[in-house]
């Protein structure tokens, strides 16, 4: 029987809300514009922050990142990660990777799962020490998957956009590592 | 379109290896616990 605190749970929750919005934009119900992270509009529309990790900007985006929502799921159902963990670290990380873009005034509106799909990463990497591994080549490993090719793109076509990509892929996987890391070290409640 | 193929691509890979090497690291645990309730056992036995 599957425990309903499983991270497979929450992966077939945030894809079917990805799904179900992809499904409203491809009729042209809904757009990135309604649902996306854009400054200027989030201090009057704050629901933004929640709603723009699960849009996304065609069938290759959508596929990409659900696909690395189900590898993540695994890892963390490997690791014997809660899927309260999950969600809550799918959930903080989003929101807090687009801030200092939208702090920045970027011209670009945000959507896609991948912010906090990264932040899921940095937090596995720290889990790995778990089962007596270190955390930093995991990290590495990562870091270089999630921001290389759009590093690579932003050097050879001078891309800002895949410049903001690759660097909010990295700030959300320093994010992630980070909660796992105050979680783990925290201090003990004293009673 | 290749930026997703290729950022895809490589986290497969690596979230594959790390998976690899997690359950070949569990495997191994398992194997340690296995060999020292075996001894455990052994110990009691001849007492």
């Amino acid at each position: 029987m599957v425990k309903l605190n499983s991270p497979l749970v929450m992966v077939l929750v945030i894809a079917i809300l990805c799904l179900v919005i992809f499904y409203f934009e491809s009729y042209g119900r809904v757009s990135k514009d309604d649902f996306g992270v854009k400054g200027g509009k989030v201090t009057a529309e704050p629901w933004r922050f929640m709603t723009f990790m699960f849009t996304h900007d065609g069938w290759g985006h959508l596929l990409m990142n659900l696909s690395a929502l189900a590898l993540v799921g695994v890892l963390a159902m490997g690791l014997g990660l809660s899927g309260l963990s999950f969600a809550a670290v799918f959930l903080i990380v989003g929101p807090l990777t687009v801030m200092p873009a939208i702090l920045l005034s970027s011209p670009y509106t945000f959507v896609g799962a991948s912010a906090g799909i990264s932040g899921l990463f940095g937090a596995i990497s720290v889990r790995m020490k778990r089962y007596g591994f270190s955390a930093v080549p995991f990290f590495i490993l990562f870091a270089i998957a999630l921001t290389a090719t759009p590093a690579v793109e932003a050097l050879y076509s001078q891309s800002a956009a895949a410049a903001t990509q690759a660097s909010m892929h990295f700030l959300a996987l320093v994010l992630g590592a980070g909660i796992a890391v105050s979680y783990r070290y925290r201090r003990p409640r004293r009673w | 379109m290749l930026v997703e193929v290729a950022v895809g691509t490589l986290i497969l890979g690596v979230a594959g290896f790390s998976l690899w090497m997690l359950r070949r690291r569990k495997y191994m645990l398992r194997g340690h616990v296995l060999r020292y309730r075996a001894v455990e056992k052994y110990v009691e036995e001849e007492e």
